[in-house]
Order: structure tokens, then sequence, then C-alpha cells
């Protein structure tokens, strides 16, 4: 186990009540240098987790409630006339930052929306000509109401694409709700929450998660997961080549996590669910598949010896 | 690999033209039948190649109903190489001859009748090959873990609400039939119970007497199917005849459940919900429990 | 429908290609009921045509071997083989639509293929025979292979063809070969050809349109003179006054005759179905103990030659041939009633003339005084030959000249016989060697000379000096033979057909000296240059075994190289010791599921066997380092095998 990690997941546990799982899964998706899309009720700790992440990580934080009437311009700045200097000054928007908190993304229209996952995809912003690089490290957390769907606009697939994992968090256990319940991982516990990493950092351990090592038996595995995928009635489309790549970075990023230079099939089976969960659909009716089932199907495939 | 029976009538062959050959001494004569005999040796090897390195991925069913030709999908990875002519064989019947392309993933669709309702344990999987000239002939054998499930042969029948009427406000209305409310149907004689606002009044108001009008659709209405209360010779018939109801129902999107025995399904009307209960079906009284 | 499509086309071809060959040698209607069959098939596919039933085929079927019986006339042979072969193979289409029945219509093409081969074996028929084969394999392939394409097909077959070609070339060489065939030879059905065992007028001007080729002759250095080139066959020496014979019984040469200069010449005749061989004018001795030499200077077999026939012979081109004066009495005979003007002419001869020389050329010098001509067509002459043409025609061929020349120097008290054989041949300009056609057949006379011997006098050169220095179109002023106007326009072309004609020739020449040639003895040279000794049986079964030892190395070898079975495949050690690892957990009652990972399976199995954990973990840690870690250390491997073994889960597992 990489103690330093250990450190994070304690720090952050403190906050995030009885969701360690989630913890991980959600760190894994950053230091895979991907973007994180969590899925879930109001009220069950989204904003806390992101907000703890960053603090924890060391990193600039930003939070955008997306509605209907946004612009892309809300997201991405503006370009004001400054009537003493007779220029045009651009205004930075909050997605200058390192870590982005897109509450509801759904909310806002498909124009806003591809407006945030296009500069999440290439990691620039390009407005009015001018392109500006986004930070380094940045990272997206964006959340999503399933129940809510009047006056949304719900992510096609294809942009769902574009988030590495997606994950869902669901209600806390007895034990940790009781503890909720009791005051703990409050608002206060977040304030006192210490920085445990720096951005520089952070880029640093991307790098390495790109230097973990994926075996050709391990490679195997994700082929016969994604031809499984593919061939299988249970899936209504197979999974892309992305979703593969997709698959290999979060594993080896997890696999860096429990503090390996190698990745293992289990590596694999951890982040499985929360990486094509988001990328696959029912073959018989086209919806989603609960992430048990989904579990349950992948289970079916053998590990190559 | 061994001969097939080509293979050993080549070689009968062969050997009467050798004997020839010795027997006229003739160089030409030898000349072919060593050609022939060498050809017959790398032949074996071609299909030794045809077959070795080959994986089956994965192999997936979806459920089929009893009497129905259950589809076994095999995911074939023939590796480097252009696989000539497999055979593949399930169990007895069930043969399928395919090629499979390198570098691809090939899918083969191996069919064998599916008789009685519960799991069909996919037999023995027998791929073989004789290609390239039919003298030789290889295979291997492997024995799946995946079987198919067979859902009991549905019997339709008039869906009638004797079976059970779901939700409380159901049960009151007394409705014998499952009322829809979309399509006007046609009218039928008033019963105590009709709703009033679906009285004819117009056909009252000409004094033919009380009418109610029928509406199709069951959009919004609940059934539960119980096994108890299905009228059927025996055991198999019971289920052919839940089966064919759930089967309607799913069809006209009603929302329905299941009571089976000890099983009881809660009212549902999605597609998994649907699997569900024809599973229920499949399995019951077939070592329930075990496979689920 | 769509089956017979797909394959009855392909095998009508491979059928079609098999018999090709034989077409010209079967008898016409098998040929046109092949054609026809076929015809009518191709079409029913094509059209729609119906199809015949069981019954029609089997009526068909009884229709064709009918023929057969007819035809053939219950003589069994192997053209009646061939015959019937080809009337089946024309109905097996027909009945191809199930693969059984098109296996066997495939192999039925490998018989028709092998069927030639044992009639005949020239280069063009081998080369022909691979063609075939490869055509019916491809057709094999295809019947095999539903979904092919008939150029995958053909491609297929032609590697397989190649591939096989070493494993054919070292069985070829070293299967052991019998001296002398097991059951009799073939019958000879069909006729001779070139010359027979008697002589009369029209008998070699009938061979002089025949073009087939006699023989060939290569020398080891140079090529002996044109005046030299007399190929020697046989030597009539009965006559009645009309036809000459060759003497029933003529026994075996005791002494050799003397002479100079040897010339080495191999000699690959081409089968003439009688008993004597050609060699060049006069042979020291018989090429090998198959063969004899007569009193008469001439080569016999002791089996009539039905295949082609190599040989090696020595002859002197300068020589005293006594053989002990054998023969000598005979050359005198004359039936006293016949040709009473020759035999006056004779008298006068030798009363003119001393000693044996001088009448010869005497006789020489009345054929060159008194106009004769040499010529294709001679007039047909009577009872008394000589006389007619001696005295009134004057004009002939060979066997004029030399018969009347013959009788003539017998009147005379010469003992003279007539030899019958070829003159020159033409020069391969590719190869350096003689092509002996049957058109230079030849006859020209012996005269015994009490000092010399024998001597050979050719009087056809009397009258026709050209014949010996340019051959026999020569001999023949323009227009006489062959080519006329036609014949002259086209000349640059059929000169250039010439040509390849010729290089064929001799390219089929190189290749018969060693694959027809190919016998018992060069297999024993052959094999004593690669160390094994030929002792009586032992040898053969050394040879057989060794060839089948080379060609199961040969096919090894190619395995090795063409169907390398990838190496994380089935031979891949780490995974065949991981498994034996969880074989062995499996029977204590620790079965791993297959989804699982090993870290995973390791923590599983080491909660149920918590005695081994150590061992688990061990096996587990170096498995990983060689699976997902790519360590490549073979000592790792062996580590992990020496674990595996050392493990030892015994004992129910803990549930």
């Amino acid at each position: 186990m990489n103690e330093e990690f250990e450190e994070v997941v304690r720090q952050i546990s403190r906050v995030v009540l009885g969701k360690e799982q989630q913890v991980r899964l959600a760190l894994t998706c950053l230091f895979a240098g991907g973007h994180l899309l969590i899925e879930d009720l109001p009220g069950i700790g989204k904003t806390t987790l992101a907000k703890v992440l960053a603090k924890c990580l060391g990193l600039e934080f930003q939070r955008v409630q997306f509605t209907s009437d946004m612009l892309p311009g809300d997201i991405l700045g503006v370009s004001i006339f400054d009537q003493n200097t007779g220029l045009f000054n651009f205004h930075q928007g909050p997605i200058f930052t390192q870590v982005l908190l897109a509450d509801e993304i759904n909310r806002a229209t498909p124009k806003t929306q591809s407006a945030l996952l296009e500069a999440m995809e290439e990691g620039q912003v390009t407005f009015e000509g001018k392109t500006r690089i986004l930070e380094n490290p940045f990272f997206v957390i964006a959340t999503q109401n399933p129940l809510e769907y009047a006056g949304t606009f719900p992510l096609p697939e294809s942009q769902l694409d574009r988030f590495l994992m997606r994950i869902e968090i669901g209600y806390p256990g007895r034990s940790a709700e009781k503890r909720i319940l009791q005051g703990e991982g409050s608002q206060h516990a977040l304030e006192k929450t210490a920085a445990c990493m720096n951005d520089t950092r952070v880029c640093e351990i991307q790098e390495n998660v790109e230097k973990v090592r994926t075996s050709d038996t391990f490679i195997d595995y994700i082929q016969k997961i994604i031809y499984f995928t593919r061939t299988s009635e249970h899936f209504h489309v197979g999974l892309s080549p992305r979703a593969g790549l997709a698959i290999s970075q979060a594993a080896r990023a997890w696999a860096y996590l429990q503090g390996r230079d190698y990745a293992l099939p289990e590596d694999l089976q951890q982040v499985l669910p929360s990486v094509v969960g988001h990328r696959l659909r029912s073959g018989h009716d086209r919806t989603e598949i609960p992430r048990k089932q989904l579990m349950e199907i992948f289970s079916r495939i053998s590990v190559p010896l | 690999m061994l001969p097939t029976r080509y293979g050993l009538l080549f070689v009968v062959i062969l050997t009467a033209m050798l004997a020839g050959s010795i027997n006229y001494n003739n160089n030409l004569g030898f000349l072919l039948v060593f050609l022939l005999g060498g050809m017959a040796v790398i032949s074996m090897l071609h299909t030794h190649r045809n077959m070795v390195g080959l994986k089956v991925l994965a192999i997936s069913a979806r459920p089929v109903f009893a009497g129905e030709t259950a589809v076994f999908d095999l995911v074939v990875d023939s590796e480097t190489v252009y696989r000539h002519a497999l055979v593949f064989n399930l169990g007895k019947s069930g043969k399928t001859v395919e090629d499979t392309e390198p570098g691809t993933q090939t899918r083969i669709p191996v069919k064998t009748p599916a008789l009685h309702r519960g799991i069909l344990k996919a037999g023995p999987l027998k791929v073989s090959t004789s290609y390239p000239l039919g003298l030789f002939y290889s295979w291997s054998t492997i024995t799946p873990e995946l079987s198919c499930l067979v859902y009991p042969k549905p019997i339709f029948s008039r869906l009638r609400a004797e079976q059970n009427t779901g939700s409380e406000a159901e049960q009151e209305q007394g409705a014998n039939s499952f009322h829809g409310v979309e399509d006007f149907t046609g009218l039928k004689t008033y019963q105590a119970g009709d709703p009033v606002r679906h009285i004819s009044w117009k056909t009252y108001s000409r004094g033919q007497g009380l009418f109610t009008k029928e509406f199709a659709g069951y959009a919004g209405k609940t059934a539960i199917f119980d096994y108890d209360s299905t009228k059927g010779r025996d055991a198999e018939t019971k289920l052919s005849h839940l089966c064919g109801q759930i089967l309607s129902a799913a069809a006209a999107n009603l929302e329905y459940g299941l009571r089976l025995g000890k099983t009881y399904i809660e009212p549902g009307r999605s597609h998994e919900h649907k699997h569900q209960c024809l599973k229920a079906l499949a399995l019951f009284g077939k070592n329930s429990g075990k496979n689920e | 429908m769509n089956e017979d499509r797909k394959y009855i086309p392909a095998l009508t071809g491979a059928l079609f290609i098999a018999i090709l060959p034989h077409a010209l040698s079967l008898p016409v209607w098998i040929t046109a009921w092949c054609v026809l069959m076929w015809g009518y098939l191709l079409a029913s596919l094509r059209f729609g045509w119906p199809r015949p039933g069981r019954i029609t085929r089997l009526l068909l079927s009884i229709a064709g071997i009918a023929g057969i019986l007819v035809t053939y006339n219950t003589r069994l042979g192997p053209e009646a083989y061939v015959g019937l072969l080809a009337v089946m193979a024309a109905l097996k289409p027909f009945e191809s639509s199930t693969h059984r029945d098109r296996m066997i219509t495939a192999f039925i093409a490998y018989f028709i293929i092998i069927s030639k081969l044992l009639e005949a074996e020239t280069l063009a028929i081998t080369l022909y025979m691979f063609f075939s084969v490869l055509v019916t394999t491809a057709a094999l392939v295809r019947i095999n292979d539903p979904y092919g394409l008939w150029r995958k097909n053909l491609k297929k077959a032609g590697t397989i063809l190649a591939q096989a070609a070493p494993v054919m070339l070292l069985m070829f060489v070293l299967f052991p070969r019998l001296e002398t065939s097991l059951i009799g030879m073939r019958n000879t059905g069909e006729a001779s050809t070139g010359f027979s065992d008697r002589l009369s007028p029209g008998s070699i001007s009938k061979l002089a349109e025949n073009n087939e080729i006699a023989f060939r002759a290569e020398f080891e250095g140079p090529l002996p003179p044109p005046n030299q080139r007399y190929w020697r066959g046989i030597v009539f020496t009965d006559f009645d006054g009309k036809t000459w014979r060759r003497l029933k019984t003529t026994p075996e040469l005791e002494k050799p005759a003397y002479g100079q200069k040897p010339v080495n010449c191999t000699i690959s005749l081409e089968p003439h179905r009688n008993k004597w061989l050609f060699a060049l004018d006069l042979p020291v001795k018989a090429p090998s103990s198959r063969y004899r030499l007569d009193r008469d200077f001439t080569v016999r077999s002791k089996r009539p030659v039905t295949r082609k026939r190599r040989y090696e012979i020595t002859s002197y081109t300068q020589y005293k041939a006594f053989a002990g004066g054998w023969g000598v009495e005979k050359a005198l005979r004359l039936p006293e009633n016949t040709n009473p003007r020759t035999r006056d002419l004779g008298k006068k001869l030798a009363q003119e003339a001393e000693g044996t020389g001088k009448i010869i050329e005497a006789g020489l010098d009345y054929l060159k005084d008194n106009d004769f001509a040499y010529t294709m067509e001679p007039p047909l002459l009577g009872k008394n030959p000589a006389d007619e043409f001696l005295f009134e025609s004057r004009r002939g061929f060979c066997e004029h000249f030399a018969s009347a020349f013959a009788c003539l120097m017998r009147a005379a008290g010469v003992p003279a016989r007539v030899v019958g054989g070829y003159l020159g041949g033409e020069i391969n300009p590719f190869a350096e060697y003689l092509i002996i056609r049957q058109s230079d057949a030849h006859a020209w006379v012996e005269v015994w000379d009490q000092e010399k011997g024998w001597v050979r006098v050719d009087p056809t050169l009397a009258a026709a000096p050209d014949r010996l220095e340019q051959g026999i179109e020569a001999a023949f002023p323009g227009g006489n033979r062959g080519g006329g106007f036609a014949g002259r326009y086209l000349e640059p072309f059929t000169s250039f057909a010439g040509s390849i004609k010729m290089g064929w020739d001799a390219v089929s020449l190189r290749w018969e000296e060693f694959f027809y040639a190919y016998s018992r003895e060069h297999q024993k040279a052959l094999l004593k240059k690669i160390g094994l000794y030929w002792k009586s049986w032992k040898g053969p079964l050394a040879a057989l075994g060794l060839g089948l030892g080379l060609a199961t190395a040969i096919i090894i070898l190619y395995g090795f190289f063409q169907f390398r079975i990838p190496a994380s495949e089935k031979k891949d050690p780490v995974k065949k010791q991981y498994e034996k690892f969880c074989k062995k957990l499996e029977s204590s009652g620790v079965a791993r599921r297959p989804n699982m990972g090993p870290k995973e399976f390791s923590e599983y199995a080491a909660a149920r066997l918590p005695s081994k954990r150590e061992q688990i973990a061990a096996i587990t840690d170096i498995y990983i380092r060689l699976r997902y870690r790519d360590e490549k250390n073979p000592g790792t491997v062996r580590q992990l095998r020496t674990m595996v073994r050392n493990f030892k889960p015994s004992g129910a597992a803990r549930t």
C-alpha cells in the first residue's frame, strides 16, 4: 500500500464518511488524468467530496452551478470592454482552475455542456481566436441527478465517453449515517482538513501512473473484456477502443494507488464498473445496466492465465 | 489428429498406385505416388495449423422458449491465421461450418434444439476441421460452462383477470377484465361497479339499456399471475399458460407480477422484469435456488 | 443446387484435365461420351435443365460398361481399364450431392492421372501431371472448404504441392527399385513402329514419311562425321528373290570385332515393340545383361522394347568384322528361278573383274553410269524386283538399291547381305546430340571380303550422294517432298518453331537422362556414395528407412518453421505451472473461479488453507512477477516449477 495515498484517503474519509471505495475511485480517476462524473441524488455528499478532494490535494477549487440559462462564456470566460483603456480584457471563467465542480451539469443547455466538455478533452480554451491553456492538473467533477428529468438535457452517450469514470456515491451505511447525524464529518471537519499534497506532486503522480506496467496477459484480459462487450447480447453497442484505453488507464492508476508499478487483473476489476458503466447500454432496451448486474456479467469473463 | 475415412481410402488408393508403379517399374508412377503421399502428409500439418491456436473467447446464448432452437454464440479468436471450414458441433446436433479471419473475432452461431424448459447445458463443444484435403481430421473438445435458459413454451390464452388483480383499487373496481382507457372497442352491458364515466349515456338516452363503453389498452393496470390459480393439466401446462400470459402482458405494456409457489416477484414492466419472471418459470421446480 | 454450382465445375474441370492426355488414344465414342456428359452437366447447371435421376444414371453406367466390353472385346488390359475410368469419370459428377461422392470423384481423377503416366513417360506428360495434380488437388480443397474462393483453393493446393515436392524427391530417390517387374509386363496391344523383320521394296519408303523420333544419340566427345553415322539395327540375310528376311536364329557373338577409334554413345530409344536395338556401326559389345550382341553384329534386347530404353554402347568406326565367318555361306544363297537378268549381270561382273573389291566397284559403277534416280515414289515392282529395278525402272528408294545390289553381289559370288537401320540424324544445336527419326530409315549392303571381313557398301550413294551429306531432305530436289509454295513463305516461322522444338527436345533428353534412366543401378551407386551399402535385402530396407526418416525430418522442420505455435500459446511454462498449482488447490477443495485474479485467488486460497499461506503467497508472487511484471528470467520460471512441484496442499480445506 502506498502510505501517501492512505493518508489522503484517511483525510478525505474523515469528511466523507463510509465512502472509502468511492473516494479511492475518485482519486484513481484524478491520478489517471481523467474526469469524473458523479451521478447521485442531492444531499449525498457530492459537493463535499469534490471540495475535500481539492483541499486535501492542495489544489485550487472552483464550483459552477449549472443552470439552463447559462452560456458558454459563463464557464470559459468573457471579454469585457474596458472603457478606460479602450481594449477588450479577457476575464477568465471558472474553468481556469485545477478542480472544477460542475454541479448538475445536465441542467445546462447542450451548447454550454459541450463547451465545457470540449475544454475538458483538449485541456485548452479557444476564445476569440486565442488559445488559452488550462491549468495542470485539471480535474472536472461533474454531477448529475439521475432522477430529475424535467428541464434537463441529459448528456448524450458520446459526451459521456469524455468522463473516465462515473461513480455513484449512494446512501451512507448505517454506522456512517449515525456518525453523520452525530455531527461528524461536517463542514467543520472539512475546514480542518489539511493539504497533503500540492499540484506539482499530483502532476508527478500522473506521470508515474503512465509508467505502470501493463503486461501482455493484462492487455489480453482487457481485450477479452472489450470483445465480450462487442459480441454479447447483453450490450447494445460494444466498447470503443477509447473505452479500452480508459480501462487500462484507470486500472494503472488503481494499481499505483495500491503501491505497485504493474497492473493486475484485480485492479481492472475494481475500476471496471465505474469506467464502463456509462459507456454501455443494455442490449434489450438500451437502458443503463445496473452496476450489480454489470459486475455479474463481467464476472463470467475468465482471467487469462 | 486422425485420418478420415477418405484418408484411409486414399492410403488404399496410393498403395494400389504404388503396386502398379512397382510392377511397371515406372518412375513417373513412383513420382506421382510419392507426390500424393507427400501431399497427404503435408496436408496433415495444414489441418493441424487450421486448428492450433484457435481460441473460443466467449459463449453466450439468449434465452429461448422450449421447442425453439437455442443459438449459442461463440466468439472465436482466429489469431493470425485464416482458418477455413471449421466445423462447430454442439452436442449431437447443431453443426455450423465457418471460416474465421485473422486478427478478428468471429461470431459463430451454433444451434441446438431446446426441447424442455429449464437450463440447457451447452453440451461438449467440438471444434473440428478436415481442411484442406479432407484426409485428416483434427478436433478439440471443450465443455463450456455456459448454458442457455429455456423458458417454458408459451400457450396464449385470453388474458383474464381471475388470475388476480393487483392493487386494492383494482379489486374494488371489481373489473373482470383489464379495462383500458385509450381505445374505444365496444359496448357491454353495465355491471355494477363499472366506472360511471364510462357509461354510455347516449345509448341509455335512446332507451336501449345501460351499457358501459369498453376501452382497450392495459396501461396503468397491474396483474399478478399466480401459479396456484392457473388452470392446466399439469405443472408444465400451467407454466406454459403463465408464460403466455406474461408475454401478452409485456406486449400490452402492462404491469404484472408473478407468484410462483414461495417465490413472489413484485410487479414491474421492464424488460429485465420480464426476463426475471420468465426465468423463474423456467427454473420452477428445477434445483431451484442453485442456479439463480 | 448452390452446392452443385460450387463443386461440380471444379470436379468436372479436374476430371477433364486428367483425361485430356488420354483423349487421342481413347476410342472416339468414349471421348464423345465424356464431352457430351460434361457438356450436358455444365449446361444443366447454367440453364437448370433436369439432371438424370438414379435410374437413368444406372442405365447410363450399364450402357457405358457394355460399350467398354464391346470395344475392348473382353481384353481387359490397361486400355480397357482407362476406358472404364473415362466412362465412369464422365458419369460421376452427376452423382456428387454428398461429400462422399465428391471425395471419390476427386480420387478417380488421381487414378486417371496415374493411368496416363503408366502409359507414357515424357517430360511433357510429367509437367502435365503436376498441372493436373494441382487442379485436382484444388478441386479437393474446394470440396473441403465451402466458403473458399477458387483462387484461394488453387493457391492452397499449390502450397501443399510445393511443400510435398521435397518429400516426393527424397522418396523417389530412395525408394528401393526392383530389377524386373512383379507380374509380367503389360501386354503389347499397340502395333510396332519402325522396321519390321522383313524388307521388301516399299517398306522403308513408307517410313520416310514418318517424322516420329526413333531414337536420340548422345556422344561422349565429338560427333562422328556424317559418313559414319550409320545406325545398325537389323541384318537381313535370307532372300527369296523378292523379300529379305532376318535369319530365324542367330547365335550370340563369341569374340568381339577387332577395331579402332571407339566411340561411346548413349542412345535413348523410343519404344518400337520389337527386340532389336540400334547402335552406331559397329557395336563392340552388349550394353548390359539385358541385351546381347549377335554374330551379325546387331544388338538385341531380351524383351521387346515397350518402353523407352536408354543404353550406353561402344562402337568402332573402323573395324574388321569377321565373327568367325559366320553367315557367309547363307549370304550367298540366291533362289534359282528369280531375277535372271541380275544373275546374268552378276556373272558377267564376276568374269570381268578380279577380286571382291573390283566386283563391288563394278557393281557401283553400273549404278552410277545408268541414270539411276533416287525417289520417294518408285514405280511398283513385280515378281523379279531386282531385274525390274536394275534394267527397267531405274528409279527407287534405298531399299531398292540395297536389295538389288545385294542380289547382284550374290549373283557375282560375293557374299552380301542387307543391313537395315538409320542413316544420319539431325543435330540438335542446343545440346549437340543427334535426333534420329523414322524418316532417316535406311538400308545398305554388307559384303564379305576374305581379308576385311564384312564391309559396308551403300549403293544408294551411287545414285544420290547428297543423301549422306545433307540428310534425306536434301536428297530430294525442291518440291518433291513437303513444302511447296506455302512452305517457302512460312519458312521464317517454321524455322522459329523448329528451334523451339529443338530446345524442348534437348530439355526433354536431359530430363530423361536423369529421371527416366533412374534405376536400381543408379540408386545403388548413389547410396554407395552416401555410405549406405547395398547388400542383399538390407540395402533397400535401409534406403526406405532412410527415406522415411528424412521425409519425417523434413516434415518436422516444416512444422517447426511454418506452423510454429505462438510462444504465449500452449507451451507457455508459466501458464502451465500456474494451472498445475490451481489444480492442486482444486483437488484439496479450493477451486479458483475463472474471474479471479492471482492476488484475489491467493487470498481466497490462503483463507481456506491457512497452513499453506506462505507457500501460496510465494507462488503467487513469483507468478505475478513472471506474468504481470514481465520478468523474463528462466531461473524464475524454474523456481516457480520447483515450488509448484513441492506444493502439497493435502487435507481438506477449511470451509
